[in-house]
């Protein structure tokens, strides 16, 4: 591949992740899974400021998903969402293997990656999105800079509560919104 | 047409390894110019170079001539325009023609698929069969932009000495970035390990710099992070940590350039830069293994190796040694090659197009590996 092409690729995938949409019941929660946290509980606390720590200690976990009652998809797209560069992420996913990476897989910025490419209107794709906007602060970053950067192409009602992020004291999500 | 050697009085240096006599008599073919470089020795020179503007847009810089001597094992050839896109135009001895930007703006030609990039790096050989030729050389920088009214510099990375030695790297933390409970020191052993496991030895720095912990990509603040860290021995790969890329939060980290200006620091393209937040687990804990695969496999985009598959399966890079992952491997007819589909191809190999999932990619095949120690920051 030559470089500036790759650049440009890069560039084109940027553009890319502002096309998520649809969103509904949760099939889990987008909530680290050591959290158990409910899927519906509005929280009081304030999001995160941007400098606080994201990571918190030394893991090597070699535990994997358990594939079992994944969609049949579901593992080839968490295999292709491990893209080392984002020009090379799949243009359209599959959003029932995409809801599923994105509340299984154990690398979270996968689970990102597909949470950002579902473009599907389904309710479980709303259910899915609504979870992290309605709970922001105790979803992870990423998730919600995903979700956020998804709010393009999905309903009017997702798109304006998106937006609201557009002060968010994390560049990501800021960034995402604008 | 400017003699290099002429050229060079102001601004010419030896990064690291001393200036001194050259104790070999010219043998480049130039004409009462010098050989570039020093026998037994890896040497930065510099040139400065002014640019004209030429029809039709863009700027190139005047002719100049070097003699690659006959005991060069590799180079590498750097414009510098400050944050312009920059390029080799013209590299070549006589009638052989390594590098020609007109006939290839686009950096299209194998094998080294040379075009415009802020801080413009070619690095030779690129593979096994591309090492440049002793003899009278002569190159031409070009750019993009009218640079007619500034000035750029010509960097010349020449190693005079036998391949091999230890890849030096330095991990730079950039301003508050945290990596929780994850020391600095845990991520360079892992990355020494990721090296040692693919047969190459290295020696791993830790630095800081202060600075953004989250950057945009591309533009500005990326450029200045790059240019950010500049210590006397420039002869490393650096590997910038922030927390973030502010504008793409969903990539791991990247490399300045295929290859980028390896021994010139303080450039917008000298180093690599790795997300730390684009590595943590499930349960919010930053994972070292995968951080350090990641900052590996970005040095070994900035020392000039290319994927060894792409995604399709029907590009490959230029490596004669490096196993091939064909569309014959594509075993669910998706289209894509994944790692695991290729495992007992190149999908183990560190510079395959996909993290794997099941299993570590820590292998370099024997070209790979030479490539790297005749890098100018191996030693």
């Amino acid at each position: 591949m030559n470089w500036r092409l790759q650049m440009r690729w890069v560039s084109a995938a940027c553009l890319m992740f502002a096309c998520g949409e649809g969103a509904a019941p949760v099939e889990q929660a987008l909530l680290p899974t050591a959290t158990e946290a409910p899927t519906e509980a509005p929280t009081t606390e304030s999001p995160a400021p941007a400098s606080a720590p994201s990571v918190a200690r030394a893991t090597s976990p070699t535990r994997d998903a358990d594939w079992t009652n994944a969609p049949w998809s579901a593992r080839t797209l968490a295999q292709r969402l491990r893209a080392r560069h984002t020009a090379d992420l799949p243009t359209e996913v599959d959003p029932a293997a995409a809801r599923w990476v994105a509340t299984h897989d154990r690398w979270l910025v996968i689970r990102a990656r597909a949470l950002s490419m579902l473009r599907d209107d389904s309710e479980e794709t709303r259910a899915l999105i609504t979870d992290v906007l309605d709970d922001e602060a105790s979803h992870p970053i990423l998730l919600s800079a995903a979700v956020v950067a998804g709010r393009a192409s999905s309903s009017e009602t997702l798109s304006a509560r998106a937006a609201q992020f557009a002060d968010h004291p994390d560049p990501r999500v800021r960034h995402a919104a604008r | 047409m400017t003699s290099l050697r002429a050229a060079a009085i102001a601004l010419a240096c030896c990064a690291l390894v001393g200036c001194k006599d050259d104790p070999d008599p010219p043998t480049g073919g130039c004409e009462e110019l010098e050989d570039i470089g020093f026998a037994g020795e890896v040497t930065h020179e510099q040139v400065a170079i002014d640019w004209e503007a030429v029809r039709g847009g863009g700027s190139a810089s005047d002719l100049l001539e070097f003699g690659v001597p006959r005991d060069l094992e590799s180079l590498l050839l750097v414009v510098e325009a400050g944050e312009s896109f920059t390029a080799i135009g013209t590299l070549r001895q006589g009638d052989v023609v390594y590098l020609d930007n007109e006939a290839d703006p686009f950096g299209e030609t194998a094998p080294y698929f040379h075009t415009l990039n802020p801080a413009g790096a070619v690095a030779l050989p690129a593979n096994e069969d591309s090492s440049i030729a002793p003899g009278c050389t002569t190159i031409q920088g070009v750019s993009d932009e009218d640079l007619s009214a500034r000035r750029g510099i010509l960097h010349i990375v020449s190693r005079r000495r036998p391949a091999g030695g230890s890849l030096h790297v330095t991990v730079v933390v950039v301003g508050d970035t945290d990596l929780g409970e994850v020391t600095v020191e845990e991520l360079r052993d892992e990355m020494a390990l990721v090296f040692s496991d693919a047969g190459i030895d290295s020696r791993i720095e830790i630095a800081a710099v202060p600075g953004p912990a989250f950057v945009n990509a591309e533009g500005a603040g990326a450029a200045a992070v790059r240019a950010s860290y500049v210590p006397a021995d420039e002869l490393q790969i650096l590997v910038y940590l922030i927390q973030g890329f502010a504008d793409e939060p969903f990539t791991l980290g990247f490399a300045a350039g295929i290859p980028g200006p390896n021994g010139v620091v303080g450039t917008v393209s000298s180093g690599v830069i790795v997300a730390v937040d684009a590595h943590i687990d499930d349960e919010g804990f930053l994972d070292p293994v995968l951080l350090a695969e990641t900052a590996s496999h970005e040095v070994g985009h900035q020392i000039g190796l290319f994927h060894t598959t792409e995604d399709t399966g029907d590009i490959f890079d230029e490596i004669g040694d490096t196993p091939e992952c064909d569309v014959s491997f594509d075993l669910d007819e998706d289209g894509e090659l994944t790692a695991e589909e290729c495992e007992f191809a190149d999908g183990q190999n560190l510079m395959f197009w996909l993290s794997a999932l099941e299993f570590s990619q820590r292998t370099l095949s024997t070209a790979q590996r030479r490539l790297i120690q005749l890098s100018p920051v191996t030693r």
